[in-house]
């Protein structure tokens, strides 16, 4: 007896000395497999029963056998006797299933106190009928062992038909996975018009249950197969049907189902699928009863003498049930249920980028239940990414998108999944359809390259597909994950600089804003020195914390956003020694307004329009209505994206003029309040040019307003750079917005054409509804103020943008 | 005194089980008029208005059919001649008339200082009516009859040789008759014991031992009387017999639930060890409908080694193997006014009738609080305990 069956036999003694203890102990002996047998008795007398529970005696011994490493391992209990044969969680007649999952619900400091606490709920719920109540999961009938270990697995993958009141003949539709297991694809009725062509295994569904264990000999199950309408005959001949299609001297499987999965007091039940496994000499002498076309009345005599004699000597022989592993839908609960990741469920994802973080992605992804996935990378697998790459040693030299679809089909072989090898920004980036239909978009490259290019393609040709890009900082401690609904202003690298700003603003000292948005290069990693691009440092642990913990929070994000707005997460590894909070952060839509001569796209921020709506209001108050007013407009300009970001509208410098006619704007300050944007935003917040009125008309560039947009490009340097005039009228008593963005070499052409897209800030049909309204733009195709039009100018800016998305 | 029910009456066919302390006492009603009592246990103290215990005879004496102005009782049976199965039998027989007597001839080796006075008067009876008997070669009436059960030399001596066969049976023998009567449509005894080696041993082991089958158009209803036997005898007779002589309803547990019949020690062995076999049998000769019952005072919770019965542990071990119920006579309706146990044998087999009190179950712990009195407390206790250098 070891020391662990010795405590356990202790605690036993003393349940026992308990005061008026239900429990005796009779008697224990060691046995040659090392268990302890212990046989107790337990008063039950006082056990509250029903008639539908499990009948419990006074008394009732039942057999412990506590294994040689207990506590560590639980002891498993058995009833003396088969009365409880049939009773849920009662397996072969005699073992008490106590515990779902010993693992979570065994305690071995608790020992024999816990598991004899164990046994008394469990007599408890059974006396009551309450181990399977109504609505509880049935507990699905189990099956003789066969004491073989050579039979396949079966892998039921296809729903099994509905049977209805009348027994289900047919073929479960099989394919041979490997010498061990068999899956089953579909399902077909013997009495289809034409019967399948691949392989098959005659099937029996039958519309009443079996016993709870299924018959252990063949002349049992022939008997209650009778009892519940199939006959003998009806057996032989589904059987024969299945010999009919299967090559001789093969094997034969009889799959049989019976209504008792599912839930009780449900009606519905799903079928519990066995196999009854023939091998090929049984086969072959039930293939000799069939009767031929060409057979004589003495030999089809012969054939019946010799099925009613094989019949009798097969009758005591047991059943070889093959082991049947569920994967059906209708039986199987996902164990990701109601988990996030259920989001991925049936849906279409592009993942860019197979490497580190997107083959761990894109595994998370097939695993989820993704319908379609479609992989882009054109990097090939190097020894060295072994270290945190989910390949494999024979994989070296392979494109990554390649072998991660082969593993990918591995685990899913029904996977519809795409690899293309080769640059994402050109192979997808470049062309419209970008987003390969998906229903989400994961940029997994942590390329500066493929962020910008998607926002501009993105701008070019918009579609409403959620977007998701995963950055992990350079020493992995770090993940960054920007989700931008389908319908936000911008892509992730506008949302990526909203978050800087919001990080800046908020959470000035955060670490995040060191590993994402720092304001110097990071010293960069390079795995072989000169000789590789750079990476961050970090190990496959690293990555597959940050990468799922992403993953995770990703189908919150996106769920918790409108579509016009972006959610970023940042979040750390728990093994940072000072746990770095996730922070969590919205990022509002932007009021966008085009330039489209110039093909620049102005984002206004909502703070921004607000602060220069309240400058309008205050000149009109302290001026009156018809006097211009104006000031500087700050935020960031990408001449590449031909994206203009603003975030802030001064109101007029004090050094400014207002007048009816004219508003003249100061500079008093402004320079000032540039340089302390800059360096507080880090780059990002920087003048960019004007705004101003036009009270009671529409927002269109005036001689005045272009004589000054041509003096503020000679102060502003290159004659590319450009700068942006943003009229605001009042032509129905509400504001209209026009956006104007002039280049030097433009203005100095003395040859400005535009076509004006006003726009309708929301703010006029109300703010409550600025979420959820499409903005209202009016493009009104209005000749500019300059006569003399130079396509080839406009043209010149349109190539250069197509040339860029290519 | 137990009170009994006024409206009390015994059945017509069927089993009672009198409440009468450690003690057998066990009536089988054939017929209307045919009512056969399997031993006797009526306690002095039992007349006593606030005893639990049932006087037996005087209750016998009240229910008994009547012939006449007396109250009848076509048999007796003594299943071997202890004080706890036959007391109370002179002031039975002076106050019913019993058609016929069944015994062992076991109780002609006793020696008289080793009997009980109502074993004596049992024995003188017996004396007289195999005297007539043998006499009259077997030719008496309801009142002289008496029938021999089991082997002897007794029956080869000279002043029995004469006795008639016909009125002597052995085990094996099935019986259909009481007081003269031809029952074979609605009673059989077939009769395991005595074993005819058992007639020099123990007294206890001589118990004539039986099944009684009660039958109501095709309805079964079956009671196994073991008297005292013990694990070898109690196995032998399971063992031995077909399984329709040793089917059950009701098993009276052998010697007031004693231990002895499942714990056994062998010679030579140190301690009796549990004998889950003889178990197993009897429960397999049981019926859906099975009863067994320990024909005794209330079972403690435990026994001290030596105690008599009735055993705690037996009564576990019964517990363990009864189909339906284990009932204890003394506690059956309430250990302070217990009430006799009734089955009524019915077309449809055994009916156990239901007292109107509801026995009161001794609460035992459940397994959880006794895990948890095993766990020990968490807490600091409750007194205060001093610790100190100074002795």
């Amino acid at each position: 007896m070891t020391a662990g069956q010795a405590m356990a036999l202790e605690q036993l003694r003393e349940i026992e000395a308990a005061p008026d203890s239900p429990l005796e102990i009779i008697s224990f002996a060691e046995q040659k497999n090392g268990r302890l047998a212990v046989y107790i008795s337990v008063d039950c007398s006082t056990v509250p029963q029903s008639p539908e529970g499990m009948p419990l005696r006074n008394r009732e011994k039942l057999k412990i056998y506590v294994p040689s490493d207990f506590p560590f391992s639980h002891p498993l209990l058995y009833s003396t006797h088969r009365r409880w044969e049939g009773f849920p969680h009662v397996y072969w007649a005699t073992y008490l299933c106590l515990y779902q999952a010993p693992d979570t619900e065994w305690n071995p400091s608790d020992g024999m106190f816990g598991f004899v606490a164990r046994i008394d709920t469990f007599l408890r719920d059974a006396a009551l009928g309450r181990l399977e109540p109504v609505g509880a999961a049935l507990h699905p009938p189990t099956t003789p062992d066969a004491g073989r270990y050579d039979l396949p697995t079966i892998v039921p993958q296809a729903n099994a038909p509905t049977v209805s009141d009348q027994p289900w003949f047919g073929f479960a539709l099989i394919r041979q996975v490997s010498e061990r297991r068999i899956d089953i694809d579909g399902w077909e009725s013997l009495f289809a018009d034409v019967w399948p062509t691949t392989p098959v295994a005659p099937a029996l569904l039958l519309a009443e249950p079996l016993s709870h264990l299924f018959p252990d000999t063949i002349g049992k199950l022939i008997s209650e197969l009778s009892v519940r309408g199939i006959s003998r005959s009806h057996l032989l001949a589904i059987i024969c049907c299945g010999l009919d299609m299967t090559p001789s001297d093969t094997p034969l499987i009889l799959v049989i189902g019976a209504p008792m999965r599912g839930t009780k007091g449900h009606q519905d039940l799903k079928q519990h699928l066995t196999a009854w496994y023939f091998d090929p000499e049984t086969a072959g002498a039930l293939r000799l009863t069939m009767p031929r076309p060409t057979d004589n009345e003495e030999l089809r005599q012969i054939r019946a003498d010799l099925e009613e004699a094989l019949l009798k000597a097969l009758a005591p022989c047991p059943i070889h049930w093959c082991p049947v592993l569920e994967a059906r839908p209708e039986i199987i609960v996902r164990r990701d249920v109601k988990t996030s990741m259920n989001w991925f469920i049936g849906k279409q994802v592009t993942v860019w980028g197979c490497g580190a973080i997107g083959a761990q992605l894109a595994e998370a992804l097939v695993r989820a239940g993704i319908d379609r996935l479609v992989l882009y990378d054109d990097g090939i697998i190097k020894p060295g990414v072994l270290v945190r790459q989910p390949y494999e040693d024979r994989d070296i030299g392979f494109p990554k998108a390649e072998i991660l679809k082969r593993r990918l089909l591995a685990i899913r072989p029904s996977l519809n999944v795409e690899a293309h090898v080769g640059d994402v920004k050109r192979l997808a980036l470049g062309r419209s359809d970008w987003h390969d239909n998906a229903d989400l978009v994961i940029d997994a490259t942590a390329s500066r390259s493929v962020l910008t290019k998607l926002e501009l393609r993105r701008k070019a040709d918009f579609c409403p597909v959620p977007i998701a890009s995963f950055v992990i900082g350079p020493k992995a401690r770090r993940g960054l994950l920007i989700v931008t609904g389908r319908g936000h202003s911008g892509g992730p690298f506008d949302a990526a600089r909203a978050a800087k700003l919001q990080l800046l603003r908020s959470f000035p000292s955060s670490p995040y804003l060191s590993d994402f948005f720092p304001l110097t290069s990071h010293e960069h990693f390079q795995p072989e020195p000169g000789c590789s691009e750079p990476t961050f440092v970090g190990s496959f642990a690293d990555v597959a914390v940050l990468s799922h913990s992403m993953l995770n929070a990703l189908p919150e994000a996106l769920t918790s956003i409108h579509n016009s707005e972006a959610a970023i997460c940042f979040c750390s590894q728990p093994t940072n020694s000072k746990v770095d909070p996730t922070i969590r952060l919205r990022v509002a839509g932007r009021i966008i307004s085009h330039d489209p001569q110039t093909g620049f796209e102005v984002r206004i921020s909502d703070e921004a329009w607000a602060k220069m709506h309240s400058a309008i209001d205050r000149s009109a108050w302290k001026h009156g209505r018809r006097v211009e007013t104006g000031g500087i407009v700050l935020g960031e300009k990408d001449e590449v994206l031909k994206i203009i970001w603003v975030d802030e509208m001064s109101g007029p410098p004090k050094d400014s003029v207002l007048t009816e006619a004219e508003f003249i704007c100061g500079v008093d300050g402004t320079a000032a309040l540039h340089k302390r944007r800059d360096l507080e935003s880090r780059g990002s917040i920087r003048y960019l040019g004007m705004w101003h009125t036009h009270p009671d008309s529409a927002p269109l560039p005036s001689r005045t307003d272009m004589t000054a947009m041509s003096s503020l490009s000679k102060q502003t340097g290159a004659s590319n750079a450009h700068v942006l005039m943003m009229i605001i009228g009042t032509p129905y008593q509400g504001l209209c917005l026009a956006t104007y963005v002039f280049s030097r070499r433009e203005i100095l052409s003395n040859a400005v054409v535009r076509t004006c897209a006003l726009l309708f800030p929301p703010s006029l049909f109300g703010l409550a509804e600025r979420r959820q309204s499409v903005l209202h733009t009016l493009i009104a195709g209005m000749r500019g103020i300059a006569d003399r039009l130079r396509h080839q100018k406009i043209r010149s800016f349109a190539t250069t943008q197509d040339k860029l998305l290519q | 005194m137990a009170k009994l029910d006024k409206n009390f009456a015994l059945p017509t066919k069927g089993f009672v089980q009198w409440p009468v302390g450690t003690g057998d006492s066990t009536t089988i009603c054939v017929t209307d008029e045919i009512v056969t009592q399997v031993d006797l246990h009526h306690l002095a103290a039992s007349e006593n208005d606030d005893d639990p215990h049932t006087p037996i005879v005087d209750r016998l004496i009240a229910l008994l059919p009547k012939v006449g102005k007396r109250p009848y009782l076509a048999t007796f049976v003594l299943t071997h001649p202890d004080e706890d199965h036959c007391l109370g039998f002179k002031e039975l027989l002076s106050g019913v008339d019993i058609g016929e007597l069944w015994f062992s001839p076991r109780i002609f080796r006793e020696y008289k200082k080793d009997l009980c006075d109502d074993a004596l008067a049992f024995r003188e009876e017996a004396v007289r009516r195999v005297r007539k008997t043998i006499k009259n070669k077997g030719d008496v009436v309801s009142g002289d009859r008496v029938r021999i059960i089991g082997y002897d030399d007794l029956l080869k001596e000279d002043e029995y040789k004469d006795f008639p066969r016909g009125c002597f049976s052995v085990p094996g023998h099935e019986l259909f008759e009481l007081d003269g009567v031809d029952l074979a449509e609605s009673f059989r005894v077939f009769l395991h014991g005595p074993f005819k080696d058992s007639s020099e041993g123990e007294r206890n082991d001589c118990s004539i031992a039986m099944q009684i089958r009660l039958e109501v158009e095709g309805g079964q209803s079956f009671i196994m009387l073991l008297g005292d036997h013990c694990y070898p005898t109690v196995k032998k007779i399971f063992e031995y017999s077909d399984d329709a002589d040793v089917q059950w309803n009701v098993f009276v547990a052998p010697h007031h639930c004693s231990k002895s019949v499942m714990y056994w020690k062998d010679s030579g062995a140190e301690t009796a060890t549990l004998r889950q076999d003889v178990l197993d049998l009897i429960e397999g000769a049981a019926h859906k409908l099975g009863y067994i019952v320990a024909s005794s005072e209330p079972i403690p919770t435990s026994n001290q080694s030596g105690d008599n019965p009735p055993h705690a542990r037996a009564k576990a071990r019964y517990q363990e193997i009864a189909p339906t119920d284990f009932l204890c006579t003394q506690e059956h309706g309430g250990e302070e006014q217990p009430v006799p146990i009734v089955w009524e044998a019915t077309k449809n087999g055994l009916v156990y009738v239901s007292p109107s009190k509801k026995t009161a179950k001794k609460e035992a712990a459940s397994l959880t609080s006794a895990a948890t009195f095993a766990r020990g407390s968490e807490g600091p206790p409750a007194t205060r305990v001093g610790f100190g250098a100074r002795e």
